[in-house]
């Protein structure tokens, strides 16, 4: 149990009578891509908020390199070496690409209030900043820290917030359909980008993405997801032809005979 | 070193005011400095947290009673006075945390509402302590023996609280902390994805927030030598409100000069007998319409456009609210 990176069991996740997530049991390794797949309404990004501990699951566990992640606040998750990104762009809009990715580095600055106050921590903040170029420059955004996040076109923005969730030096990055909206050429590069980040710098993945071309493409093992329900695990080529994911995605065959 | 001489000068020609102006124009400078710190803690919790308030006219009320009280029951000097009751003013603001760690936007400001409200009401009740309805004598102010109860001490003193607390609210935004503030306004799900612990720095913002209110509380009983409830009720909360939604609330520039234009704007008008009121509505309609992002966003829009962005959701919603409710 305790070699997997990321390990869940029995999770399960009701609102009301509806239940989004049922005792889904997964896990991911350390330096594997892995993607998680479903139709739409599947339980995909409540299994990413109860990860990310935005919500508390109605039954099951999670495990992060061997610690019960149920017992972490939501703040601290990425403390632990989880970072993440959102559906809808988590990026912070009206400040410009630099504070964006200072504030992915939160965790990492140690100055007190009250020294804050008197204006100490300029080294720090300095030091920071420098980072941060590094940062931009190797991903070759290096023009657009002054920028505003939101003057940023879509696909950049993207690219952005996974920059910042690597501010944190985290060991897992769950991104929450990273190419969704984007068209081929940017859908590409972003895939390159996701493995660069795990061939670079040893950052595992995790991805809900609806793209199948990029999950075939850079994932090592695949998930999936129906109804709350895990119906089918396996590599990008297992998943292809197992009948019920096709089932699931695009509907039982009738039999012509029978009708 | 432009900007560093551009200050210097600004500061020297401050500090030279006392020379050419007379009394009652130091006394209008004084009582803008209160509006100015009050302000720029509003703007602190409002602007850059996204918290909305219209209940600091509480928290002025509690450094200007606080301050008056030390000074009378235990005969602090200002000098320790003021900054007592602002930090039992900025433990006070830790009361709005149980609101607002449940509540957001509009909901929020009618729980700010409600403490405002409960200080301005409990002020003319608890007559023992506060003097009731009359209000009370605030002791004269003396450094170390000396009376220094006249509007020129004073001024001094507003000039140098004004200069730190501009210097300290600078290092705060400027710091994790103010980008802290910032991501909680815009995503609070992101904010706390990358660390940042809601109740941590909604506390704080609360607590530096009340602070600034309480030291500006302080600063006016001591300026003004006499306080009464009357001062300190729900027409001053959304005055505070209204000097950061006219001069930029997201900014530090935007308070001060909110906080000017609502000192003098009143008192130019004076002389125009009945007409004050219509003039005073319609250029605050002015300022809001044609200035959606505040004075300094206007005065930003010519000297650095590239720099300037449209108001963050959750003030678009304040300055509605504003425009809608408390144009009073």
């Amino acid at each position: 149990m305790n070699e997997h990176l990321l390990a869940a069991s029995g999770l399960t996740k009701r609102f009301g009578g509806l239940t989004a997530v049922d005792g889904v049991e997964f896990h991911v390794d350390e330096g594997e891509i892995v993607g998680l797949i479903g139709p739409n309404g599947a339980g995909k990004t409540t299994v990413f908020n109860l990860i990310s501990r935005f919500l508390e699951p109605t039954a099951g566990a999670i495990t992060f390199d061997g610690v019960d992640l149920l017992r972490v606040p939501p703040h601290k998750v990425i403390g632990l070496g989880i970072a993440r990104t959102f559906q809808n762009l988590g990026l912070f809009p009206y400040m410009t690409v630099r504070d964006n990715l200072l504030v992915g580095r939160h965790n990492q600055f140690h100055g007190w209030i009250l020294s804050l106050a008197v204006g100490a921590g300029r080294r720090e903040e300095r030091a920071a900043a420098a980072e941060v170029g590094k940062m931009l420059a190797a991903f070759g955004l290096g023009a657009l820290g002054g920028a505003p996040a939101s003057m940023l076109p879509y696909g950049s923005q993207k690219a952005v917030e996974l920059i910042r969730a690597l501010m944190a030096k985290p060991r897992l990055v769950l991104l929450d359909e990273p190419v969704a909206g984007m068209n081929a050429t940017e859908t590409q590069t972003m895939g390159q980008f996701i493995r660069r980040v795990r061939e670079e710098r040893g950052v595992t993945v995790l991805l809900v993405e609806h793209d199948m071309s990029l999950v075939m493409e850079i994932c090592d093992r695949i998930v999936v997801l129906d109804f709350g329900r895990k119906i089918a695990e396996g590599t990008p080529h297992e998943i292809q032809t197992n009948p019920r994911v096709v089932e699931a995605y695009l509907g039982q065959e009738v039999d012509r005979a029978q009708v | 070193m432009k900007r560093l001489i551009f200050w210097a000068v600004v500061i020297v020609l401050l500090a030279m005011a006392p020379f050419v102006l007379r009394s009652y124009n130091l006394y209008l400078l004084n009582l803008a400095a209160v509006k100015i710190i009050a302000a720029i803690g509003l703007a602190l919790l409002t602007g850059y947290t996204g918290q909305l308030s219209i209940g600091h006219a509480g928290f002025l009320a509690i450094g200007a009673y606080g301050t008056a009280l030390l000074a009378q029951h235990f005969g602090l000097p200002f000098w320790v006075g003021i900054p007592v009751a602002g930090l039992i003013s900025g433990l006070a603001g830790f009361i709005l945390l149980i609101p607002a760690l449940r509540l957001t936007a509009i909901y929020l400001a009618i729980a700010t509402l409600a403490f405002g409200t409960a200080v301005a009401e409990a002020l003319p009740r608890w007559a023992a302590v506060t003097g009731g309805y009359q209000g009370m004598r605030v002791p004269r102010a003396s450094f170390f023996g000396v009376n220094v109860q006249n509007d020129v001490a004073m001024y001094y003193l507003a000039l140098a609280m004004t200069v730190l607390l501009l210097l300290v609210a600078r290092n705060i935004v400027r710091s994790r902390v103010g980008r802290a503030f910032v991501a909680i306004r815009d995503k609070s799900m992101a904010a706390q994805a990358c660390g940042v612990s809601l109740a941590k720095y909604k506390a704080l913002a609360f607590f530096v927030s009340a602070l600034y209110a309480g030291l500006a509380g302080g600063l006016y009983a001591h300026v003004v030598g006499y306080i009464s409830p009357a001062e300190f009720g729900l027409a001053k909360s959304i005055d505070l409100f209204i000097m950061i939604a006219l001069g930029g609330m997201a900014s530090l520039p935007g308070p001060v000069l909110g906080a000017l234009f609502l000192t003098y704007l009143p008192h130019w008008l004076s002389g125009f007998r009945g007409l004050q009121s219509i003039i005073y509505g319609a250029s605050l309609i002015g300022v809001v319409v044609f200035m959606p992002f505040g004075i300094w966003g206007f005065v930003r829009k010519w000297t650095a456009p590239d720099k300037v962005q449209s108001l963050p959701k959750p003030l678009r919603a304040a300055v509605a609210f504003v425009r809608g409710g408390g144009g009073a």
